[in-house]
C-alpha cells in the first residue's frame, strides 16, 4: 500500500513528523522536522505546500542544511571554492580535487524569497547602489558583506562574457569589496560559419572548435588556479571520474524529469520538481549524498507511477515553465490552477544534459559550458523549449520573468514569437518577484485562465 | 564593389555603435563603415513592426539605435557586440524580425591575456569574412595601410578640436567623424567656437553612450558656467582608438588593430574593470576637474552598478543622470543647476 500523494502546508508536515514513528531509522544527519528551518529565518516556508512524501522531506532538508555543511567544511579544513555563474561547469572540476567544496554564492538569489524578503541583506545591496532595478542576485552583495549566510569562500571563479548584466555587474562590485575573483570568459556561442570546422554539444546545439578550444584555455586558467590553491596536481583521471560521477547525477535528474513529464497523473510538484533540478548544479555541497537524495525521490516517484497514484487527475493541464520563479510559492499556484509541469527551461539545462565521456575530460567541460542556454542566442534556447514541448506534450507555456533581469524582457520576446510560430499552444508572461503575495489573486486568475483556455481547446479538438 | 543603394544614389553603410568595431577594418574590405550615434528617437516602445517593441525593461540607447538602423534604408548591415546582454539580445530580435543582415561581434570582457586577444583577432577574421560576404573585397595591405593612415590623421585633428570648441559642438563633432571618418572644415559644420570663460568650472563626463538629442546637455551644463574638459561617455574621445604601430600593420594587421581597439581602450563591461578607473582618475588630476557627470541609461546594469565605486573614487562630487530616452526634464535641468551651484 502506498501512501496518497499530497501537498501539504509546513504545520501539517511537522504534526506528521512529530505523532508518526515512520521516520525512525531512516534519518539523515540533516534531518528533522521541517518547521525547524523556520526558526533559521526560512519564513516562506510557512506559505509554500510541500509532496508529503519521507523522500520530498529529505530533499527539503538536504537543501535547507547546506550552509551547516559548508560551515563544517570550514572548520574540517576543506578548501571552499565559490564558483560564480557557470551554473554546473566549475563543480565538476572542483570535486575532482580532493577535500574540496564547490558551492554558489549565487544561490543567494533566493533568499529574498525564503527568509521573505530579508531586509538586511537588501538593503545592504542597496547601500552599495544595488537596488531593486536589477535581479534578486544582489542579494548576494549584502551576503558577502554580512557574512552571514556562507562562509567566505578560499577563492572566486567567475565565468563573464556571455552572460547576463546583472551577475556580471554584481560579480564586479564583489570584487571591489575585496573579494579578489579569477575570471574566465564564455564567448557568445554562435552559429557554425559553413566552413567553419563544427562540433555538437549537449542539448543539441553546435560550437565553432574554436570556441571550444578557447574555453578550453580558460578552463586551464581554472584548474591552474585550484590545483594552486589545493596543493593538487589535477590528473585527468580525476577529472573523468568527477565527470562519472556528475553524469550519475544528471542521469537521475533525467530519469526524474522523464518520469515526471510523461505520467500519466502528476507524481511530483512542480516545486519539488524544480529543486531537485537546482541540485544538479554543485550537488548542493555534498556530491555524494545528493545522489541518495535524487535517488531516493526517483524511486518514490516510480512507485508512485506504478501504483498509478498522483497529485490532480488526468486531466491536470500540462505546463512548460520557462526561467526559475523568484517566489517558490508560486509553483505551487501552478498546481491549485489546476495545471501540473510539463517541461521546464530554467537557464541551466546544460547542468542537466550528460556530459559526453567519449572526449578528453577537458574538451567534454568546455563543450558543457558553451552549451548553457545563456551563452547562446535566445533562440537556441526558444528552438530547444519548442523541442521539448513536441516531447513532453505540453499544452501551454509559461515564461516566468524575473524583475530586473537584464535578459528577460527581450529573451522573453524571443521565446513567446518562436513558440507562437511554431507550436499551437497559449504562452503566458508573468512577472514573479521575490514575494507574490500582493498580486497574488492576480497570478492566480491569470495562471487560472491559461488554464481554462487549453481546456477549452481540449474540448475543440 | 560597393553595394549601391540606388535610390539614394549613395554607399549603403555598415552600421555599428560599439566603439570596439574598427571602421578602418570595413572601409578595407570596401564597405563604408559608419558608427552611428542613435538619434534617440524611436526606442520601440509602441512601435509596432520595429524589432525592438518591448514596453519595459530594456535600454532606450540600444532599442533606438537597433530600430533606427533597422528601419533606415541606407543599411547595408549592422554589426553589434557581446559588450552588454541587452545588445546580444538585440541581435537575436533583429534575426528574428528584420532581413537586415547583422554581425555579432564577440568582444571578450576579460582583458590582459593572451586568449582574450586571441579571441578579438578571431573575430576581427570573421568580421572580414562577413563584409566580403555582403560583396566587399579583401583588404589590401596597402589600402589597408593607407586607410589607417588617414584615420589616424582625421582622428587627431578631431580631438585636436576639444580645445576650440563647446562641448555639445565637439561631441557631434566627434559623431561626424564617427558616420564618415572625416573631419568637417568649420565653415562647413557652422559650429559655434564659443568658448567658456575664464572662470568656468572644468567638469567631466563619465559613463554609457548619448543619443544625439542627449547632446544638449552639454549646453546646459555650460549654461550653468561648466567647462567640459573631458568626456569619458561611450560617444566622447574615452571610446577612441590609441595610435597604430603602422611599423607591424602590414605583417600582423589584426594584431595591430587588436592593441589599439581591445586593449586601449577602457570600458565598464571589462572584467576587471579597473582600466576605465585609472583612465577617470588620470583625467580628473590632470584636467583639475571640480565635478563628474555619470550618465547612463534606464536598464544599463553595466554602468548603474558601478556608480557607487565611481563615486567612491573621486575625491570631487559626483552628478548621476540617469537618462531614459525621452528628452531632459525639468528635474533634470534643476539638478544640473544645483550640481553646478555646488561646484562654485
Ligand atoms: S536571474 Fe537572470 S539576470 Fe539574474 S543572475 Fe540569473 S541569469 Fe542573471
Ligand atoms: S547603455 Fe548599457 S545597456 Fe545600453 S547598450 Fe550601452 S552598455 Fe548596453
Amino acid at each position: 500500500m502506498i501512501e496518497a500523494p499530497l501537498q501539504i502546508s509546513l504545520e501539517a508536515w511537522d504534526e506528521a513528523y512529530e505523532s508518526s514513528g515512520a521516520f525512525i531509522g531512516r534519518e539523515t544527519c540533516y534531518g528533522g522536522s521541517l518547521g525547524r528551518h523556520v526558526k533559521d529565518g526560512n519564513t516562506r516556508l510557512k506559505h509554500l505546500l510541500f509532496d508529503n512524501s519521507f523522500a520530498a522531506l529529505n530533499l527539503w532538508n538536504f537543501l535547507l542544511t547546506e550552509e551547516d555543511r559548508l560551515y563544517r567544511a570550514r572548520y574540517e579544513g576543506k578548501i571552499l571554492v565559490g564558483t560564480m555563474k557557470d551554473l554546473g561547469t566549475v563543480p565538476v572540476i572542483a570535486y575532482a580535487f580532493p577535500d574540496v567544496v564547490a558551492f554558489y554564492p549565487d544561490g543567494a538569489w533566493w533568499i529574498p524569497c525564503l527568509m521573505e524578503a530579508d531586509e538586511e541583506l537588501l538593503s545592504i545591496a542597496d547601500n552599495l547602489g544595488v537596488n531593486d532595478s536589477f535581479c534578486p542576485v544582489r542579494a548576494m552583495l549584502g551576503a558577502f558583506v554580512s557574512g552571514e549566510h556562507f562562509p567566505v569562500p578560499d577563492i572566486l571563479v567567475c565565468s563573464v562574457g556571455a552572460t547576463c548584466d546583472d551577475f556580471s555587474a554584481i560579480a564586479q562590485r564583489v570584487e571591489g569589496l575585496g573579494h579578489p575573483l579569477l575570471w574566465w570568459e564564455i564567448p557568445h556561442r554562435r552559429e557554425p560559419g559553413a566552413r567553419e570546422a563544427a562540433v555538437a554539444l549537449p542539448g543539441g546545439t553546435k560550437a565553432c572548435v574554436d570556441q571550444v578550444e578557447a574555453v578550453m584555455v580558460e578552463l586551464d586558467r581554472v584548474i591552474c588556479a585550484l590545483s594552486d590553491k589545493a596543493g593538487v596536481k589535477l590528473t585527468d583521471s580525476m577529472l573523468s571520474e568527477s565527470i562519472v560521477h556528475a553524469n550519475k547525477v544528471r542521469a537521475c535528474l533525467m530519469e526524474l524529469r522523464h518520469v515526471v513529464f510523461t505520467a500519466k497523473t502528476a507524481p511530483l510538484p512542480s516545486l519539488e520538481l524544480l529543486v531537485a533540478e537546482m541540485m544538479g548544479l554543485h550537488y548542493c555541497s555534498d556530491r555524494r549524498e545528493v545522489l541518495s537524495v535524487l535517488s531516493g525521490l526517483l524511486e518514490t516517484v516510480k512507485r508512485r507511477v506504478d501504483a498509478g497514484v498522483g497529485f490532480q487527475g488526468p486531466e491536470a493541464v500540462k505546463v512548460f515553465w520557462v526561467n526559475p520563479v523568484a517566489d517558490l510559492r508560486v509553483m505551487n499556484m501552478l498546481e491549485e490552477s489546476g495545471g501540473r509541469i510539463c517541461g521546464t527551461e530554467y537557464l541551466f539545462t546544460h547542468a542537466l544534459d550528460l556530459i559526453p565521456t567519449d572526449l578528453p575530460a577537458r574538451e567534454a567541460l568546455a563543450r558543457v559550458a558553451l552549451a548553457d542556454p545563456m551563452a547562446g542566442s535566445a533562440l537556441d534556447r526558444a528552438a530547444r523549449i519548442c523541442n521539448d514541448i513536441e516531447k513532453f506534450k505540453a499544452e501551454a507555456v509559461i515564461i516566468s520573468r524575473i524583475p530586473g533581469a537584464s535578459h528577460c524582457a527581450l529573451e522573453g520576446e524571443v521565446i513567446r514569437e518562436v513558440v507562437a510560430a511554431c507550436k499551437n499552444v497559449p504562452v503566458l508572461e508573468i512577472d514573479v518577484p521575490s514575494m507574490c503575495d500582493t498580486f497574488q489573486e492576480t497570478l492566480q486568475t491569470r495562471l487560472g485562465a491559461l488554464v481554462e483556455t487549453v481546456r477549452e481547446q481540449r474540448k475543440g479538438r | 564593389m560597393f553595394s549601391v543603394n540606388t535610390r539614394l544614389d549613395t554607399p549603403k553603410r555598415v552600421v555599428f555603435t560599439s566603439p570596439f568595431v574598427p571602421p578602418e577594418w570595413i572601409a578595407a574590405h570596401g564597405l563604408v563603415p559608419w558608427r552611428k550615434t542613435s538619434d534617440g528617437c524611436h526606442n520601440g516602445s509602441g512601435s509596432s513592426g520595429a524589432p525592438v517593441n518591448v514596453e519595459a525593461g530594456v535600454c532606450s540607447y540600444m532599442s533606438s539605435f537597433i530600430n533606427e538602423v533597422t528601419s533606415d534604408p541606407r543599411t547595408l548591415a549592422v554589426i553589434l557586440t557581446t559588450t552588454c546582454d541587452q545588445m546580444r539580445r538585440g541581435a537575436d530580435l533583429i534575426r528574428l524580425r528584420s532581413r537586415v543582415p547583422c554581425f555579432l561581434m564577440n568582444i571578450p570582457s576579460t582583458c590582459g591575456t593572451p586568449q582574450a586577444d586571441a579571441l578579438y583577432q578571431q573575430e576581427l577574421e570573421r568580421l572580414g569574412k562577413f563584409c566580403l560576404s555582403l560583396g566587399g573585397k579583401r583588404a589590401e595591405p596597402e589600402r589597408l595601410v593607407s586607410i589607417l593612415l588617414e584615420y589616424d590623421i582625421n582622428r587627431r585633428m578631431v580631438l585636436s578640436r576639444q580645445k576650440e570648441l563647446s562641448a555639445g559642438d565637439f561631441a557631434r563633432e566627434l559623431q561626424f567623424f564617427g558616420e564618415s571618418g572625416k573631419v568637417r572644415n568649420e565653415h562647413d559644420a557652422g559650429l559655434s567656437c564659443a568658448r567658456p570663460s575664464t572662470e568656468a568650472v572644468p567638469v567631466g563626463f563619465i559613463g554609457g553612450p548619448m543619443t544625439a538629442r542627449q547632446f544638449d546637455l552639454f549646453d546646459v551644463f555650460a549654461d550653468h558656467g561648466a567647462e567640459i574638459v573631458f568626456n569619458g561617455t561611450e560617444s566622447g574621445e574615452r571610446a577612441f582608438p590609441s595610435r597604430f604601430d603602422l611599423r607591424r600593420i602590414t605583417a600582423e594587421p589584426e594584431r595591430v588593430l587588436t592593441e589599439a581597439y581591445f586593449s586601449a581602450i577602457p570600458d565598464v563591461f571589462q572584467r576587471p574593470n579597473d582600466r576605465i578607473f585609472s583612465w577617470m582618475e588620470k583625467e580628473v588630476a590632470e584636467r583639475r576637474v571640480r565635478g563628474v557627470v555619470f550618465i547612463r541609461h534606464v536598464w544599463c546594469d553595466k554602468w548603474h552598478a558601478e556608480l557607487f565605486r565611481f563615486r567612491d573614487a573621486l575625491k570631487v562630487p559626483l552628478l548621476d543622470i540617469e537618462l531614459d530616452g525621452g528628452r531632459m526634464n525639468e528635474r533634470t535641468r534643476n539638478r544640473i543647476g544645483a550640481f553646478m551651484e555646488g561646484l562654485r
